[in-house]
């Protein structure tokens, strides 16, 4: 009966959400904070990624920020070098970097625990250090800078839509983390899904019982890269500017810290906690120097106080809000 | 040529050297806690600025410096396990190994704001003494790290296999439950693990600080080649932990005559991957089937 | 022919044989009954036929085809099903979801089809439901359905694992000490649930120090000691086989 009621306010939670949520250019009224929503948008994306291989099958995959790089400048260089148009190159960096999680999962999927999260660091590493060497590519440690807005939307009759303003890329990022959130949900409650989670309970017991775990373990990889490709591609064409450092490992533990605060496997938690941890840092401006620092620390806290996250603090409260709402239908004898 | 081809096989041992010291401390922790500590790097990294604090402002020896940095590493190590390691100990695998990523990223922008990102010279009596060794000259601050991690890699093989305290360290890393029956205290194990652990990171990071440049960030590389090290050596085998340290060493020597530098530090990991598609569990450990 | 054939099956654990040429074979429809004292192989042997292990020597056969090498998931598809000693149910998710993931390698919704959902989708989602709370109510456990798994006792963990087997619509189903931890009438009532089982046309092979489930279930017994097969008939004649009651019962029964 609970989860009844759960899903339904989960339901309602998330209309009235995206109600807001495409108000907001609106209600804010303000092209600064509306940029820090769109890039909270790349950041759900990214962090939804991320929990489909931590979160879903278990798995600590290192080289995150390196597969959102590989999306970012596959799709920059692909625009901006062969004169494709951008609608072309997000589906095509979307693909070139789940080529490369394909690759890295093949490698290191030999390794269990530890050591794969490992392998994938070094992955994540080489990527970065591809990134600010290979400069005729990648115009290195300088950046690569003019990439263009995503190509216009022509509309016949009615006009296009283009991608200059904040406000049409907030749009376009709003309609793409809708799309994952909705993507990654289905497949959480897909036979897939169980899939994923019988391997991060028990990869043993999920091979035996017919799951064949290297193939899911694969598939965990290629459709987290498929979300880091994404949202690299909309985040180079929406800063038009891109460089090795914003695919450090720094980012991946960023993103680590979204999808672990908003507790492991939650899709509205992780939702919750990207947008958080976006705007923070911007909010409280003067504490921007300590944002790693608080960072670092807060994984160490989270592991230890708080295991489950925000999905998992919810979770509790709503056990005892129900607890409390029976007891009090026993004592007035309605029930 | 010769003598630069010689030149580069020294330089390669004094390297593996410092790759294998760390290694070792790694995976020391790794065996008894079956942790990979992302924070071994920082702990690197602080034993090169303590070392680097106490000859610079302090105008102790060099030798006194090395000796505080470890004492001060051994700190860290034990500071870190208490707080942030030991409440996970029945926790998730995963959530020790997130811990100490999170450790690891805090120490490192705590250096930052404490010690200034700008990088920091070392200097040493040593490093600019050349020393003769038959065709080759060499700085004495390379001779020195070389000697002594070469003698903390016997002295180390030595505690683990001869001492009581090498006894318990094994005793709990094979089954912990055993040791504690068997009267051991596992909880002074682990500290006294960490603290051996990570004063040999300590003492890699001095001895090799005056070489390289110091940096909040210097233990990211190292921790990465460590980590290497440690699963190309093969789990808990400390031969073949120093095979593979001076492996790697080497190795990255002789790359700077095929490769361009700035991918020198790439090569940990294709070894790495090399070894890992061969040999799924290292070159050296036995093949361990998991008890269903 | 026989179903399932295990043919001179070896297997060393570094220096150590845990099994040595073991050869046996179970019918269609047959329970055959594995005992043998702690360590005599009879887990390993398990985990060889499901693929866990790969067998150093020897050769599986399943309706005459050979199976060695085959990984668990594909043998699982092929008709093996198993429990294990230590419980290994999937804690943190639904009971009946650990039910659902048994029906994994009998359903077909794969990525495309799972992330636009046709009807069929939905279709197979709700026989996959069914068939769970069906097997939940087979084994007795129906009121947990919605419980997380952990919360389950030893004993319901147990039915659990069988329900769990039992969704993979095996041909063969491999109990390895379904009864520990089970109550005397619990373990009548496993009894009739196994006999239940094979009269639905499955095979079943059972590991079980509980004389009495074992003896009373099996048409046929090996009793395993130090890896070797060291009888094979009857539950009645290995009670008077010499070497049996040296081994294992003479210590057990006197």
């Amino acid at each position: 009966m609970t989860t009844k009621v759960q899903s339904a306010a989960l339901a309602v939670l998330s209309v009235v959400t995206l109600c807001v949520a495409i108000a907001l250019p609106w209600i804010l009224n303000s092209n600064y904070y509306l940029q820090l929503f769109v890039l909270a948008g790349i950041n759900i994306i990214l962090a939804l990624g991320l929990n489909i291989v931590l979160g879903f099958a278990g798995l600590l995959a290192l080289a995150h920020a390196g597969l959102f790089g590989i999306g970012a400048y596959a799709s920059a260089l692909l625009v901006m070098r062969t004169g494709i148009s951008f609608w072309i190159a997000l589906p095509a960096s979307a693909a070139i970097a789940a080529l490369f999680g394909a690759l890295i999962g093949i490698c290191s999927l030999r390794l269990r625990g530890h050591y794969l999260s490992i392998a994938t660091a070094g992955f994540g590493i080489i990527i970065y250090q591809v990134f600010l060497n290979w400069i005729s590519l990648t115009n290195g440690a300088a950046a690569l800078g003019d990439i263009p807005p995503p190509n216009p939307i022509v509309l016949p009759g009615l006009g296009s839509i283009t991608f200059e303003t904040r406000i049409s890329m907030y749009f376009l990022i709003l309609a793409a983390t809708v799309l994952s959130a909705v993507v990654c949900a289905r497949i959480r409650h897909s036979r897939i899904g169980d899939a994923l989670l019988s391997i991060r309970e028990d990869e043993v017991a999920a091979e035996v019982m017919g799951v064949p775990v290297f193939r899911y373990k694969l598939l965990a990889f290629v459709l987290s890269a498929v979300f880091a490709g994404v949202a690299g591609s909309l985040y180079a064409h929406y800063t038009r500017i891109i460089a090795p450092e914003m695919f450090h490992l720094f980012e991946t533990v960023t993103s680590l810290l979204m999808v672990v605060s908003g507790g492991l496997g939650s899709i509205p938690g992780v939702i919750v906690t990207s947008i958080f941890f976006t705007l923070a840092p911007e909010v409280m401006r003067e504490l921007q120097d300590y944002r790693m620092l608080s960072y670092g620390a807060l994984l160490v806290i989270i592991m230890i106080f708080l295991p489950e996250g925000l999905a998992g603090a919810v979770r509790q409260a709503w056990r005892r809000v129900a607890y409390l709402f029976e007891r009090s239908k026993v004592r007035h004898g309605t029930a | 040529m010769t003598e630069y081809l010689l030149t580069l096989l020294m330089s390669g041992l004094v390297t593996g050297s410092v790759y294998t010291v760390t290694a070792l401390g790694l995976t020391m922790v790794y065996g008894i806690l079956n942790l990979m500590n992302f924070a071994h790097g920082e702990t690197y990294m602080a034993g090169a600025y303590f070392g680097y604090f106490l000859l610079a402002i302090f105008g102790v020896s060099y030798p006194i410096a090395v000796l505080g940095a470890i004492l001060g590493a051994a700190l860290l190590g034990v500071v870190l396990e208490m707080v942030a390691f030991r409440p996970l100990r029945n926790a998730p695998q995963l959530s020790p190994l997130i811990a100490s990523l999170g450790v690891s990223i805090f120490l490192q922008n705590l250096a930052m704001l404490l010690w200034s990102p700008t990088p920091r010279m070392f200097q040493t009596p040593y490093v600019d003494q050349i020393v003769q060794i038959g065709v080759i000259s060499m700085s004495m601050q390379r001779v020195i790290v070389f000697i002594v991690c070469v003698v903390l890699i016997v002295a180390l093989y030595l505690v683990v296999q001869r001492t009581s305290l090498g006894k318990s360290m094994r005793a709990v890393a094979l089954d912990a439950e055993a040791a504690a029956l068997m009267g051991i205290d596992s909880r002074m194990v682990i500290l006294a693990t960490f603290a051996i652990g990570s004063a040999l990171a300590g003492v890699a990071g001095a001895l090799v600080g005056p070489i390289l440049i110091l940096s909040p960030f210097m233990g990211v590389p190292i921790i990465l080649k460590a980590f290497a090290v440690v699963i190309m050596g093969g789990f808990g085998s400390i031969q073949g932990t120093v095979l593979a340290g001076f492996v790697l060493g080497i190795t990255e020597s002789f790359g700077v005559l095929v490769i361009p530098t700035a991918y020198i530090d790439t090569i940990a990991f294709v070894l790495l991957i090399a070894t890992l598609l061969v040999r799924p569990t290292g070159l050296f450990a036995e093949r361990v089937e998991e008890n269903v | 022919m026989a179903l399932l054939e295990v043919a001179g099956v070896t297997k060393r654990f570094g220096g150590l044989t845990a099994v040595s040429g073991v050869s046996f074979s179970v019918n269609e429809g047959e329970i055959l009954g594995m005992i043998g004292p702690n360590g005599a192989g009879k887990s390993t042997l398990f985990n060889l036929i499901s693929g866990v292990y790969p067998a150093s020597e020897g050769e599986l056969r399943l309706d005459g085809r050979r199976i060695n090498g085959l990984r668990p998931s594909a043998l699982c598809a092929l008709g093996i099903a198993r429990t294990f000693q230590k419980i290994r149910i999937f804690k943190q998710l639904p009971v009946w979801k650990n039910v659902a993931i048994g029906r994994h390698c009998r359903t077909r919704a794969g990525l495309v089809a799972s992330v636009l959902r046709p009807s069929w989708v939905g279709r197979e989602e709700r026989e996959v439901r069914e068939k769970a709370l069906g097997l939940l109510d087979f084994v007795g456990l129906s009121r947990s359905a919605e419980d997380q798994a952990r919360n389950l006792s030893h004993g319901e963990q147990r039915l659990l694992e069988i329900a769990r087997a039992l969704a993979t619509d095996p041909r063969i189903l491999l109990l390895d000490e379904p009864a520990a931890g089970l109550s005397t009438m619990d373990s009548s009532a496993l009894m009739a649930m196994v006999g239940r089982i094979r009269k639905q046309g499955t095979s079943v092979i059972i590991i079980e120090h509980d004389m009495e489930v074992v003896m009373g279930l099996s048409d046929r017994l090996i009793v395993l000691n130090y890896g070797q097969k060291i009888f094979e008939g009857t539950p009645g004649a290995a009670q008077r086989d010499a070497q049996v009651i040296a081994a294992y019962l003479g210590t057990e029964v006197a």
